[in-house]
């Protein structure tokens, strides 16, 4: 049996014709529907594919109008975008669907559009029309038949189950047991107290007398500074087989000269190179020379600790 | 504009009602209803009493006919729970739970129906407006009544809101005019289905 309903607004008519399966009045099938706008009597026709985008898309439209921020909504081959502050667009393309042969372009103002909801509204919750056709919201809330206590109790659920399954499966793992290791002297370290290996000294002769010359060099090209102390200065300076100084110290009383003055805090090289630098382990080989720096800027260089 | 005199005989629909029972409680809210949510409902509300100014008692009355009783006992709670937007002068940090929402979803829409034909015309005015066509269409007089709504809808806002206003008056202008649109959307057949999706349609938790 072929019926037809219509949704009448004052902006717009739907027109929705069908056919109804077996006995019932329902509309079932869809052969053909038709919105027709009063304003400019422009019509938009097809078959359920485009209703269906249609309604989509109107649906979501109407909702971002709601929100106050329209933005544009695309499904299938109907578009509605903005195009001003109460004006809306709704583009329809062709397709196998449609009536229109050519790209349809609709103007609609915030009014007919909302006709044009309204009637999509009343047909999608008309029992007795397409009662498949629904209400096409945004997904952002679940659906009703997930009811609040089932969604409340759920993962409860799920967190008691896990830990009964948890349970049982560790009932069945063996409780480790401690490994009693024998007490054998052997393998406790017995700890010894081992006093740091006192690094090892150069004893190259010759080469204890090139060092002696770099160093003496490396001061006196680096000592530019007029001496303000009066008391001879005296450091004990300790020096690799690269001829760099890798630390010092003063050996007189007095050490209220500033550390600029003298040019030790420059030649000092913090060890680095894996190579040459030594480590708390194992030290690299050093040689001591004490350093005499005199107030009229003259210095001299020992292996031996001068008697001041 | 009286509302009292169409709200008195409301065509209400006893399946829309039971649609409206049916909002479902929206997922990812774990805090409750959202802050944006609470600020659109008491919107709406401020809107209805700017186009008629009694509307809080046509609002009580409609509690009645809906039979929404059990949420909202009386004129306090109804008051209390108002004053869950945020914005708000009386603002206690109390939440509005989603029964209450309903109910205000549920009185929006009931009022919304019956002034839909006001509404439109409102609308079609704040278009009007925007495109200048007032003065060349001679419909000086509509202009006159929206800016009537929105004077009333500010004095509302500036009296019931923190102060100082959180907006300025062009902002609430607009916010008066914005919620019309909003109304007008309210009085479709499924507007309370709408109105429950567009609270929480990109609403923060």
């Amino acid at each position: 049996m072929a019926i037809q309903r219509t949704y009448s607004l004052p902006n717009c008519t739907l027109l929705i014709e069908g056919i109804s399966l077996g006995e019932g009045n329902t509309l079932a099938l869809l052969t053909n529907f038709e919105c027709r706008f009063h304003h400019n009597q422009s019509l938009v026709s097809g078959g359920r594919k485009l209703l269906d985008a249609l309604t989509a898309s109107v649906s979501r439209y109407a909702q971002t109008i709601q929100k106050g921020e329209p933005i544009s909504i695309e499904y299938a081959s109907v578009r509605l975008e903005p195009t001003g502050e109460f004006q809306h667009c709704l583009n329809v393309q062709p397709s196998e669907d449609a009536l229109n042969r050519e790209p349809l372009k609709i103007q609609l103002n915030t009014v007919q559009l909302f006709d044009l909801m309204d009637s999509i509204d009343r047909l999608c919750s008309d029992r007795d029309t397409l009662p498949d056709l629904t209400l096409v919201l945004d997904a952002g809330i679940a659906s009703k038949s997930k009811s609040k206590s089932q969604s409340n109790t759920l993962p409860a659920l799920t967190g008691i189950a896990g830990l009964a399954i948890a349970a049982v499966t560790l009932l069945f793992i063996p409780i480790p047991q401690p490994k009693l290791q024998p007490q054998s002297s052997q393998t406790l370290p017995t700890p010894i107290a081992t006093p740091s290996p006192p690094p090892p000294v150069i004893a190259d002769k010759e080469l204890i007398v090139k060092l002696e010359q770099d160093l003496t060099q490396q001061i006196e090209k680096n000592w530019k500074t007029t001496p303000t102390f009066t008391e001879p200065l005296v450091y004990r300076v300790a020096v690799n087989e690269k001829s760099e100084i890798v630390g010092y110290r003063a050996m007189s009383e007095i050490v209220t000269v500033p550390e600029n003055e003298l040019p030790l805090k420059k030649l000092r090289v913090i060890p680095i190179d894996p190579q040459t630098s030594g480590s708390p382990t194992k030290p690299q080989p050093t040689i001591t020379f004490y350093i005499t720096f005199k107030p009229d800027s003259t210095f001299t260089v020992d292996r031996k600790k001068p008697n001041s | 504009m009286q509302l009292c005199m169409q709200v008195n005989s409301p065509q209400i629909d006893r399946s829309s009602l039971e649609q409206v029972l049916e909002l479902p409680t929206p997922t990812g809210f774990s805090r409750g209803c959202p802050r944006s949510a609470r600020m659109d409902l008491d919107h709406l509300l401020l809107a209805i009493e700017a186009i008629d100014l009694q509307a809080t008692d046509v609002m009580l009355h409609l509690v009645e006919q809906l039979q929404l009783q059990a949420v909202i006992p009386n004129r306090v709670t109804f008051w209390r729970i108002r004053n869950t937007n945020p914005l708000r002068r009386q603002y206690q940090r109390a939440n509005l739970s989603w029964d209450e929402a309903r109910a205000l979803t549920m009185i929006i829409c009931a009022i919304a129906r019956p002034v839909n034909t006001l509404m439109r015309q409102m609308v079609t005015t704040c278009q009007q407006i925007a495109e200048n066509k007032i003065d060349l269409l001679g419909l000086q007089q509509n202009k006159f009544f929206l800016d009537g709504y929105a004077e009333r809808f500010r004095s509302l806002y500036i009296s019931r809101m923190r102060s100082p206003s959180p907006l300025d008056n062009d902002e609430i202008r607009e916010l008066a005019l914005q919620t019309l649109t909003q109304l007008l959307f309210c009085g479709g057949s499924t507007g309370e289905v709408r109105l429950w999706h567009s609270l929480f349609d990109g609403a923060v938790a």
